[in-house]
């Protein structure tokens, strides 16, 4: 956990460095008269301190023993990666192709490949959770889904 | 309005069918949401605000509110029978719960527990009803220094008293201030962070972000191990719990209802806290400590008595001085700035139907609760055994609707995506989402009250320290921060 720790607190220093050096392009103005980038560069300033804070605590400790609260178990990545790419491509195709098209191949995706479900499963369940979030959201809801190549009458 | 008039106007809202249909609702979705592990109160507020649009500001947050109140009496369901919190406030009751139902005693620990919820719940409407009213003249008081320094002190706290690191938590809510400046800058007119994005110039979406970390971040995380959950196969017989029961049990019952509804009116306080805090004080109090985690029911009576009082006592600080207590005070706080209302000492004047109907739904939302959770527990025993692998792919997709509907606007999604990687790697280093939201929606409050501090000063930082409340909760604040370093014992050197 410690060395999490220093990974974190590094970028967060420099992460604070980026915000304090735009929030002084803003301006930050004078106490009588804040500009607009006064909050954001003490905020940033104080998570530069507590980045630091963190960095110094973590590389002075001599291997404490991790709070079992802090960081999930790790197990295997892939699975979240899969799910990212497929939220990523269901993002850029979305209103191109249409909510009803994207949100097929989305769950039955991450149905078959993700959770390793038989075809028939993945296919019918991505087909009833489609039309039902059309019938919910759409029908019910009056959200207005992007219709894409499909268009969705009411 | 004096109270009883209060009380009568709030009924005479609460009662209409439509309101009541919202009630019910709500403390059904609440049940369900709680019931199911890896969706938080939290996730499923954030996934129906949106629906706010179409329904009035009352209906809304009735049912917003009962979802909230709804997922502290689910919560203890999973708890109990199959070892796994439905949510966070109800990690504790695993500790004696599960033990109790291990010793085929399921059913008085299901019963004292949602009893138990029923008659806090009940307690803390009440204290609602009598406090609210008083706190809000007293609120008046309060000028842009005073803000100030409660919204410090509320980002404190809940530093504070989470659960891992506090340096982290505090980080985390340095970074939701930061946040919460990008878009457009109203006293200037700049736009401050937007790099040119049209989804950025109004700010980063309260709804999406929320979605982001506690629903994506969460299903992300899970989907790392695969969660498998063995429901204890045993006939659930006889939910009302003994005399002997009803004994050990009032008075845990008594103080986590006092306890729980002040530490849920402090800022960053709330249910997860009460319901720790509840456990530790029975243990320390009880004649037999060593029967706590073997199957004692006070170590369920107390904190699920505890977590539901804390629940109504958050709505005082939303509803009074329009600051939310927690996380999902905070969301609410949203929805109601969704509808154009800004909580504040002026709403029980200026919104008297949302005002008193709200505290009123309460009350019977409570009675829904003790209707659904004791016949009911069969049916959430079967929703239990949904696999999470079908419901993850519909979790993603409400928080893949909920987003676009915010501004019918892709950048939303993306905003939620990125969001949700945010939220995944906050839980693989360490980093809780809690005092980010907190940060993010109390920002712009959080700025106006500083601005126009130093400006009714002219620049003099004094201010806060000269008018004796501002002082006061900025001592506070700084007591809290120092705490740690003060009772820091020397790290113990163990082999990594």
């Amino acid at each position: 956990m410690k060395k999490l720790d220093r990974v974190s607190a590094a970028f967060w220093l420099i992460f604070s460095g980026l915000v304090a050096i735009e929030s002084h392009r803003l301006g930050v103005g004078s106490f009588r008269s804040p500009g607009p980038g006064f909050l954001p560069f003490f905020s940033s300033v104080f998570l530069g301190l507590l980045a630091l804070a963190l960095l110094i605590d973590s590389a002075r400790a001599t291997g404490v023993a991790a709070m079992p609260e802090e960081g999930t178990p790790s197990g295997s990545w892939k699975s979240p990666a899969r799910a990212l790419a497929a939220l990523s491509v269901y993002v850029v195709l979305l209103e191109t192709l249409g909510f009803l098209l994207c949100t097929l191949g989305l769950i039955a995706f991450l149905l078959r490949v993700v959770e390793r479900k038989s075809w028939p499963v993945a296919i019918s369940t991505a087909v009833l959770a489609a039309l039902g979030s059309v019938v919910v959201f759409q029908f019910w809801l009056k959200i207005q889904l992007p219709p894409g190549i499909v268009p969705i009458y009411f | 309005m004096d109270l009883l008039s209060g009380l009568l106007h709030g009924f005479s809202v609460a009662l209409q069918p439509h309101n009541l249909f919202y009630c019910f609702l709500g403390v059904l979705i609440g049940t369900l949401v709680g019931v199911l592990p890896g969706l938080g109160p939290a996730a499923a507020i954030a996934l129906l605000l949106p629906t706010t649009f179409y329904t009035g500001p009352v209906s809304a947050t009735i049912m917003l509110a009962g979802i909230y109140y709804g997922a502290m009496y689910g919560g203890s369901t999973t708890s109990i029978l199959i070892n796994i919190p439905g949510e966070a406030a109800s990690v504790v009751t695993c500790l004696d719960g599960y033990q109790m139902a291990r010793q085929g005693r399921a059913g008085p620990a299901l019963g004292m527990a949602a009893i138990g919820s029923f008659l806090a719940g009940t307690f803390s409407v009440v204290a609602l009803t009598l406090f609210a009213p008083f706190l809000a003249n007293v609120a008046l008081r309060f000028g842009p220094p005073e803000y100030f320094a409660l919204m410090v002190l509320g980002l404190t706290i809940l530093a504070y008293l989470a659960k891992g690191s506090m340096l982290k938590a505090l980080m985390m809510a340095a970074l939701g201030i930061v946040l919460s400046c990008v878009g457009l800058d109203i006293v200037s007119g700049s736009y401050r962070f937007t790099y040119g994005f049209l989804t950025l110039s109004d700010g980063l979406g309260l709804i999406p972000v929320v979605m982001g970390l506690f629903g994506l971040g969460e299903i992300l995380s899970n989907l790392e191990v695969s969660l498998t959950r063995e429901i204890f196969a045993t006939k659930i017989k006889g939910l009302l719990p003994t005399l002997q029961d009803w004994k050990v049990s009032i008075g845990p019952i008594v103080r986590g209802s006092f306890l729980g509804f002040f530490l849920g009116i402090l800022p960053g306080g709330g249910a997860i806290i009460a319901s720790f805090a509840s456990y530790a004080m029975e243990k320390k109090l009880s004649r037999n400590p060593e029967k706590f985690g073997t199957g004692a029911i006070e170590g369920v009576a107390g904190p699920e008595a505890a977590n539901n009082s804390a629940a109504g006592g958050g709505f005082i600080p939303l509803l009074v001085l329009g600051l939310p207590a927690n996380a999902v005070m905070a969301l609410l706080l949203g929805g109601l700035m969704i509808q154009g209302l800004q909580p504040g000492p002026l709403l029980i004047v200026q919104a008297p139907d949302l005002f008193w109907g709200v505290i009123t739904s309460m009350y019977l939302g409570n009675i829904f609760l003790l209707i659904l959770n004791l016949p009911l527990i069969g049916l959430w025993v079967r929703v239990l055994k949904i696999p999470y692998s079908i419901l993850f792919p519909l979790v993603i997709l409400f928080c893949l609707v909920g987003s676009y509907s915010v501004n019918n606007s892709v950048g939303d999604v993306v905003v939620m995506v990125i969001f949700g990687v945010v939220g995944y790697l906050m839980k693989k280093f360490g980093y809780e989402g809690a005092p980010l939201v907190l940060a993010l929606v109390l920002g712009p409050m959080l700025e106006e009250s500083l601005r126009q501090s130093l400006i009714l000063s002219h620049g003099a930082f004094a201010v806060f320290f000269t008018r004796p409340i501002s002082a006061g909760l900025l001592l506070s604040a700084l007591i809290l921060l120092l705490l740690p370093l003060l009772l820091r014992r020397p790290a113990v050197a163990v082999e990594e």
